[in-house]
């Protein structure tokens, strides 16, 4: 009898964890949906919860915040739980303010500059075509889930898998996750996403 | 006149060993004490998962982060400080009296920076010291101890409660480390390295 029952959770498991890859045809009909919805975006709007994961702790460590973005490429990251910590990437500045305390990095620098296409090119799914990323799509459950594994030798030191959910109907990223080269990844859910809203222009002011 | 010069020169010697090399003196009376170990309470139950805000002042630049210790067993302890965006800036395993590097990001893998780190963290998480010498003075004791052949002093105040631990030479403070806790609790921890511009300010995070 325990076998069958551990036959039976091996398979659920396989059919949850399973992924298939998307057929041509699939393929160019997401990426035709993702293209046209990113062509309209002027801005987005959301609601994030940030898991942090690592192999030797038995919670993931929890954050809450909100996310803005511009077409222009402003990007705002906002935490506002447990901490109160806010980062705005804009016009080649990084502006942080830690709980009131202000501070500027130049966003000159190589890193900083990948760090901001790869945020806000996961969020609006402008990745597809980066020539800095090998990509992989595939049918994960209810989501297509696209697979981006960088070719930057720098980026790669830091990231080595980055995975875009979308859901089946939707053209814009509910989950993103960075896995680290350890395997320990950080896990990003978007709710209550709002598209092409007006953004007040001062939440990118420092 | 060289009579005159070498009579300068060993008054100037002998001032100077007296004045500016003045050994580092442990505050306190010496007494006899039947203690022969201290136990450090923090950071030291099995399983739990310890979470910090860090705020790192390195060379004037402030960082801000999340620090992560775990006590896995009687021997092993990890530690992991991770960036606010969640991705991990180092992460060390202490085995006994040794740390091993698991992880630590490229920007801080120099051979002088990671020595300081394991030295400092391995301070402050470290729990078990055989005591040498205790002094006994009107608000508590000092107890001296060694780690590495480096001598400690942990202060306790009347309650035994460990407030401070210091790191010293012969002739000067190294490291300092104050506690703000309540029994097997610290809610903050203050930070300070007198060898290199280093302060560290941990708060419990809630």
């Amino acid at each position: 009898m325990k076998y069958i029952v551990l036959f039976c959770t091996l398979f659920t498991f396989s059919l949850l964890a399973q992924e298939t890859k998307l057929t041509a045809q699939e393929l160019s009909a997401f990426k035709q949906r993702v293209e046209q919805e990113t062509k309209s975006l002027k801005s987005i709007r959301t609601d994030f919860e940030q898991s942090k994961h690592m192999a030797f702790l038995s919670n993931d460590i929890q954050s809450k915040g909100k996310m803005y973005l511009r077409s222009d490429g402003s990007l705002k990251w906002e935490y506002t739980s447990p901490n109160v910590y806010s980062v705005i990437f804009k016009n080649n500045s990084i502006l942080i303010n830690d709980n009131g305390k202000k501070s500027t990095v130049s966003g000159e620098q190589d890193m900083f500059k990948k760090i901001n296409h790869l945020i806000s090119g996961s969020v609006s799914g402008k990745l597809f075509d980066d020539k800095e990323f090998n990509i992989s799509y595939y049918k994960s459950g209810k989501n297509i889930l696209v697979k981006l594994i960088p070719n930057n030798k720098t980026l790669k030191k830091y990231i080595s898998e980055v995975n875009l959910y979308f859901p089946q109907q939707d053209a814009t990223v509910s989950k993103v996750k960075l896995i680290e080269p350890s395997g320990d990844f950080t896990l990003i859910t978007f709710i209550n996403k709002e598209l092409n809203v007006q953004i007040d222009p001062s939440i990118f002011n420092h | 006149m060289f009579k005159l010069i070498r009579v300068f020169l060993i008054t100037s010697v002998f001032i100077l060993i007296t004045t500016a090399c003045k050994h580092y003196k442990v505050a306190g009376t010496k007494i006899e004490s039947s203690k022969e170990r201290i136990v450090v309470p923090y950071f030291n139950t099995a399983g739990k998962e310890y979470l910090y805000n860090a705020k790192i002042d390195v060379f004037n630049n402030e960082l801000s982060g999340i620090l992560v210790v775990k006590k896995l067993d009687d021997k092993r302890k990890r530690l992991a400080l991770l960036s606010e965006f969640g991705n991990t800036l180092l992460d060390f395993e202490m085995v006994n009296n040794e740390v091993n590097v698991i992880y630590i990001m490229e920007d801080l893998n120099k051979k002088l920076i990671v020595a300081k780190l394991k030295k400092y963290f391995q301070l402050l998480v470290h729990s078990n010291y055989e005591i040498k010498q205790t002094y006994s003075f009107e608000n508590g004791s000092n107890l001296v101890s060694k780690l590495h052949g480096k001598r400690i002093i942990l202060r306790n105040n009347n309650n035994a409660q460990l407030i401070s631990l210091q790191q010293v030479s012969v002739w000067r403070e190294k490291v300092k480390i104050d506690f703000y806790a309540e029994g097997k609790h610290a809610d903050s921890i203050h930070f300070k390295s007198f060898e290199i511009p280093v302060k560290i300010k941990l708060r419990m995070r809630k």
